[in-house]
């Protein structure tokens, strides 16, 4: 079982392991020191038996230099120093590497997740990004060093042990290298039905979990719905399949063991036949005998991990494709490096044929031209799916257009760094999300050198000082995940506080009043309005009247521009926007 | 329940197969330490011909075969040694086979006693406990038990009996070096002990610094709009790089210990091999021990001390076994309610609140005070109030989550409290404010309270919701799934699939739990229309805080800070009630600017 023999499984992805073991090459010195511990261990473990063969064949059946004991001893008591002590030390360079590796990849993942645009995490659940920066960067960093580690050992112990055996006995040692090929199928065979086993079980305790936590968090539901019984019997099944699937999972397991044991012990039984007969007949010392039994168990010890650990490599493989696809992805958005001169963003903006789809062939704009004059308040109304928050999407360059450009200041966003347009910017979206820290570290988040007074000042212009003063901690009071024991009018307004503590040329709100009920509207009102003063402003409406003073109202439907002009103009047009305004009082979508 | 009480509850349907475990277990031992007995035998009787000393084997050469048999027929002696293996290979695998039956039937027994508590508690229990840590209970814990149950229960049986039943054997053939191979055994046991029960802070350090960092990502991830759009990528990365190099430097630390632990605890175990070499030469130098004999000392050594190493580890992690078992303890002993207590009773609609009153436990001020109303059969009724006036514990009332501290609710004339909670909840549909779907098709979503449908009334029920144009885009249609691993719905479509599946059954009642004022004011409009025009008598209850969604009600109740301050129809409560008025004006203003 050389390596070539091994790389060559149809199962296993050469060019993927070869990029793993790329990556790893980084610590290179860090894994040759661990491949030289692992030698020297396995070396010990071959030497030991030889100890045990001395005492028996000099010590006991000759009875010859009982002077030297003493000195048996103490080179058995040194040996087992330096196996404790390679112990010691193979342990914490696996280690070493494991954490420096999973450390390695989990950085360069979330650097190329800071880089990737929304088009990437439109397509990739949270959950699912979530789970390649854990559980699979743990997986992989767990094969490349301790798993890496019992193939070398294992390696280099039947390595040692076969030539020890053929140098003392050839003929013997013969008697139980034959039983290799044989227990390596055996191995293939299992590591096949357990992987498949293990698998449907992960899959089917995926979905217990899945059922628990929808029924716990859907409880009222299912109680108003009346529907306890279904629910209860569906789980039942679950759980029957669960156990069904777990047994026959452990039964491979466990017949595995024995079956290696029994092939195992023909090898020993063979031993003990022929090499009996040569000690019967004095050409073979009992010592030996008893050393070639011992290595017998010594030897098919790797071997009984070969399932697990080619298991476990598969399952590995699979996480590596997964890390490896996060980090090839495609970055949609190519940044220009950022120069020194610093050039204020006015916010003259100028949409000039653009043309967007997220999905080919299903254009979300077409031909799409829009212009903004610096300090001016435009809002964009109509039915969802029209292309409202594309637009917006598309001028803080969350996504790039198919074809046009988008001009600020005269000048094509892409020939700019992201960072000049991105730190003019001042956004809130629908749904607030606050980081944890405290409410003053949320409302510093766009420009986190601002001083309390910058903070408090954002606070009191949007109204959103009074609440926190309320706050046991004032400004200094924690937010915890996902900012709970606030309510969302309250995390809105804080929002809008970051927004303004950013200092931002440039406003966008996209649908920000969407989730506040009716009694916050005056507040948020004169938030709002503060908040729009002087700068050029976006706002993808959602209450009218964050609309009625805006200085240009654009009604976007399929895409395009079917009306615009002011609250006025558009009223006495009678037509989309009448019509809007007039049917619908609070909401114009869902 | 105590909590061991729990765990033997349901073990003992299945309590036979701890002693088959047992039993196997015990074998297993057995067979496994004839071997290097076996060896011993064919060491000193066949090959240095002395006669055979153990029990067994004078039995095996006095009935089976003779000694000179064996010693002319090598071959014959070794198939022993295979049959001896084949043996403990075969108890070997029935232990397996009945460790895993025997914790797999436990595991579901126990997870489907847990799932139907959670389903029945009550909703005083499951809204004062957070979600996550009832999902964590009945997963995570219940997972420590499986693995105590699968492989630490059968380890630490397999250390006990190993250890005892080999220092018998030594003891009757050499006492004297049987207790000097037996000395470390309890330094190694307590060293595993204490050490790893010291290493839980550790470990601990270690999954607190990971779950940090997860939820670093997490946090990062959810939150990629705020953070792109103020350019805070350089910021997100230095934050993660601190919690990602505190969670490799703990879990080295850790790794760096464990290393200590195993290096010293294999040089105590080789240390007392080394022991027995060299005392077991002299005693056989002295003839106290025959070279066979001394064969079985050695390998009897490592059989044993490997395995307490391994006791001393477990024991220490007894405490995370203990806190889960206790934590599942503590779910089961949640209060629940029982559905089906009381009548069955035929609902037509005719509701009255006579003085009700509400105090939610733990929470000392009144929801609803000396409410009372009347809603007439087959009439539509909306309730409007402010976040906070009560207005939702009204629906909580009328599906009996929860019982009036004061007053009577009375459903048809009789009391409400008489009515099985069953019977109530499958004929009075609730459409929530935030409804869950099932991760499953939109069909069986829209089925999952009916037991059967045609394909034209499902349709007909879409159209009146608005969805038909909805599914029709997706491409499998009615099949698409939804939920956790199907398509993401939208607030509006998730309600509207709500109101879809409350709709097909039919029920004579429906409330709406403020769920109308989440749709656009279009569909809000088409779904009261469509409820107009029902072939069946339907009392409709719509809870509200928007005008529009009120306005046409036959009676509307307004509520405010947990008082019912005037009831009658829009134009009615227009001139008597300067509340309501306020807040029709208030909405006007917001809408007409």
């Amino acid at each position: 079982m050389d390596d070539q023999e091994f790389s060559s499984l149809p199962s296993l992805d050469q060019g993927l392991w070869k990029r793993i073991l790329s990556i790893l090459w980084i610590f290179k010195r860090d894994v040759l020191i661990l491949f030289s511990f692992m030698v020297t261990l396995a070396l010990g473990d071959v030497i030991f038996p030889l100890f045990n063969r001395f005492a028996l064949d000099e010590f006991i059946s000759a009875g010859r230099y009982l002077d030297r004991i003493p000195l048996f001893a103490s080179l058995y008591v040194m040996l087992i120093v330096v196996q404790t002590f390679m112990v010691y030390l193979f342990i914490k360079q696996a280690g070493k590497i494991e954490m420096n590796f999973a450390y390695h990849m989990r950085k360069v993942s979330f650097e190329k997740l800071q880089r990737l645009s929304f088009s990437y995490y439109d397509t990739h659940a949270s959950g699912w990004i979530l789970s390649r920066m854990t559980s699979d960067i743990n997986r992989l960093s767990e094969i490349v060093s301790w798993g890496l580690l019992d193939m070398v050992w294992g390696l280099a112990m039947m390595i040692g042990i076969s030539v020890v055996m053929l140098i003392i006995n050839a003929y013997l040692a013969l008697l139980v290298l034959v039983m290799v090929p044989v227990l390596y199928v055996i191995a293939r065979y299992f590591q096949k039905q357990i992987l498949k086993a293990y698998r449907d079980v992960r899959k089917i305790n995926s979905m217990i979990t899945a059922d628990f936590s929808e029924m716990i968090l859907g409880i009222k539901s299912i109680k108003t719905l009346a529907i306890e019984p279904k629910r209860e019997k569906s789980f039942s099944t679950l759980a029957t399949s669960m156990r069904q699937k777990s047994i026959r999972s452990a039964l491979f397991s466990s017949l595995f063991m024995p079956i290696v044991f029994a092939f195992a012990s023909i090898s020993s039984a063979s031993l003990l036949s022929f090499g009996g007969q040569a000690v019967l007949v004095g050409t073979l010392g009992l010592g030996t005998l008893l050393l070639y039994v011992q290595y017998v168990n010594a030897f098919f010890e790797p071997l009984r991990n070969i399932a697990r650990i080619l298991a476990e490599m598969q399952m590995a493989q699979a996480s590596a494709e997964r890390v490896l696809s996060l980090l090839d992805a495609k970055e949609d958005i190519v940044d220009v490096s950022v120069t020194n001169e610093h050039i204020p963003l006015k916010g003259d903006i100028v949409f000039d044929n653009v043309n967007f789809h997220y999905i080919e062939g299903e254009n979300v704009l077409t031909d799409f031209n829009l212009k903004i004059k610096a300090g001016q308040t435009v809002a964009l109304v109509g039915e969802s799916g029209g292309g409202k928050s594309t637009i917006v999407n598309l001028l803080c360059r969350f996504y790039e257009p198919t074809s046009g450009q988008i001009l600020i200041d005269g000048i094509n966003i892409q020939e700019r760094p992201l960072s000049w347009l991105r730190s003019s910017l001042g956004y809130v979206l629908q749904t607030p999300h606050l980081f944890m820290g405290t409410i003053a570290s949320n409302i510093a988040y766009g420009r986190p050198n601002a001083s309390l007074e910058d903070i408090i000042s954002a606070a009191k212009a949007v109204h959103a000082h009074d609440f926190i003063m309320k706050l046991e901690k004032g400004y200094d009071e924690p937010v915890l995940e996902g900012g709970a024991k606030l309510s969302v009018g309250e995390k809105q307004l804080i929002s809008f506080a970051r927004a303004l503590c950013a200092n931002p040329s440039l406003i966008i709100l996209d649908e920000a009043t969407a989730s506040i009920d009716s009694n916050h509207e005056a507040i948020l009102q004169d938030a709002i309005k503060t908040l729009l003063k002087g700068k050029s402003a976006v706002v993808v409406a959602h209450r009218l009247s964050t609309i009625v003073n805006a200085d240009l109202i654009c009604v976007i439907s399929k895409g395009r521009i079917v009306e615009s002009g002011t609250h006025n103009e558009l009223i006495n047009l009678k037509k989309r926007y009448y019509e809007l305004y007039t049917h619908q009082f609070e909401q114009l979508d869902d | 329940m105590s909590s061991y009480k729990l765990l033997l509850n349901h073990i003992r349907k299945t309590a036979w197969m701890v002693g088959a475990l047992l039993l196997f277990t015990m074998l297993v031992v057995l067979f496994t330490l004839m071997t290097p007995l076996y060896v011993s035998f064919f060491v000193d009787t066949i090959l240095n011909l002395s006669e055979p000393s153990h029990p067994i084997f004078i039995w095996l050469t006095n009935t089976i075969v003779s000694v000179d048999v064996l010693r002319s027929n090598l071959w014959l002696a070794g198939i022993m040694l295979v049959l001896v293996t084949l043996l403990s290979g075969i108890f070997m695998f029935l232990r397996g086979a009945f460790n895993a039956i025997l914790s797999e039937r436990v595991i579901e027994s126990l997870r489907n006693a847990l799932y139907k508590h959670v389903l029945s508690l009550s909703h005083k229990e499951w809204s004062s406990h957070h979600s996550g840590d009832m999902i964590q209970r009945v997963t995570s814990d219940v997972d420590v038990l499986r693995r105590f149950l699968s492989s630490q229960l059968s380890e630490l049986m397999y250390a006990i009996f190993m250890s005892t039943m080999a220092f018998v054997i030594l003891l009757g053939i050499q006492p004297n070096l049987a207790w000097i191979s037996m000395m470390v055994m309890p330094i190694i046991f307590t060293f595993a002990f204490v050490f790893f029960k010291r290493m839980q802070k550790a470990f601990k350090a270690s999954d607190e610094a990971e779950s940090e960092l997860t939820t670093t990502i997490q946090e990062n991830i959810q939150g990629v709009r705020v953070v792109k759009a103020f350019h805070q990528e350089s910021h997100e990365m230095s934050k993660f790089e601190s919690r990602n190099a505190t969670y490799r430097d703990l879990t080295y630390k850790l790794i760096h210990q464990l290393g200590m632990y195993w290096g010293l605890s294999d040089f105590f175990i080789l240390l007392q091999i080394v022991l027995v070499v060299v005392t077991g030469i002299s005693f056989v130098l002295r003839g106290q021990l025959s070279v066979g004999e001394y064969t079985v000392f050695v390998s009897y050594v490592s059989m044993v001390l490997w395995p307490i190493r391994n006791v001393g580890r477990i024991l220490s992690d007894m405490g995370k076994v203990d806190v889960a078992l206790t934590r599942c303890a503590q779910l089961m002993n949640y209060q629940i309610e029982n559905v089906n207590e009381g009548i069955e009773h035929k609902v037509v609609g005719q509701v009255e609140f006579d003085n009700v009153s509400l105090i939610y436990p733990d929470d000392h001020k009144k929801v609803l005070e000396g409410v009372s109303f009347t809603i007439d059969a087959y009439s539509t009724v909306a309730i409007m109030g402010a976040t906070g006036s009560g207005k939702s514990s009204i629906v909580s009332l009328m599906a009996r989550l929860v019982e009036p501290s004061e007053g009577v609710i009375l459903m048809d004339g009789v009391p409400l409290s008489d009515i099985s909670k069953h019977s109530l909840r499958s004929q009075c549909s609730i459409v929530l404010q935030e409804p869950t779907l099932f991760s499953d098709s939109i069909r069986n979503n829209l089925l999952v309270a009916s037991s059967e449908m045609n394909d034209e009334l499902i349709h007909s029920i879409l159209t009146q919701t608005s969805l038909s144009s909805m599914i029709e885009n997706f491409e499998a249609g009615l099949e698409t799934k939804v939920g956790e691993n199907g398509v993401t719905l939208s607030g509006g479509q998730k309600q509207r699939l709500a109101m879809a599946r409350a709709l097909i059954l039919r029920s004579p009642m429906i409330i709406f739990d403020d769920s109308l004022s989440a749709l656009d004011a279009k569909t809000d409009a088409h779904v009261r229309t469509a409820l107009d025009q029902v072939d069946y008598p339907l009392t409709t209850l719509i809870i509200t805080h928007r005008v529009a969604s009120a306005k046409h009600a036959e009676k509307i109740i307004f509520l405010k800070d947990g008082q019912v301050i005037a009831q009658g129809t829009h134009d009615q409560l227009m001139t008597s009630c300067a509340d309501y008025a306020h807040v029709v004006s208030l909405q006007e203003e917001v809408h007409h600017g």
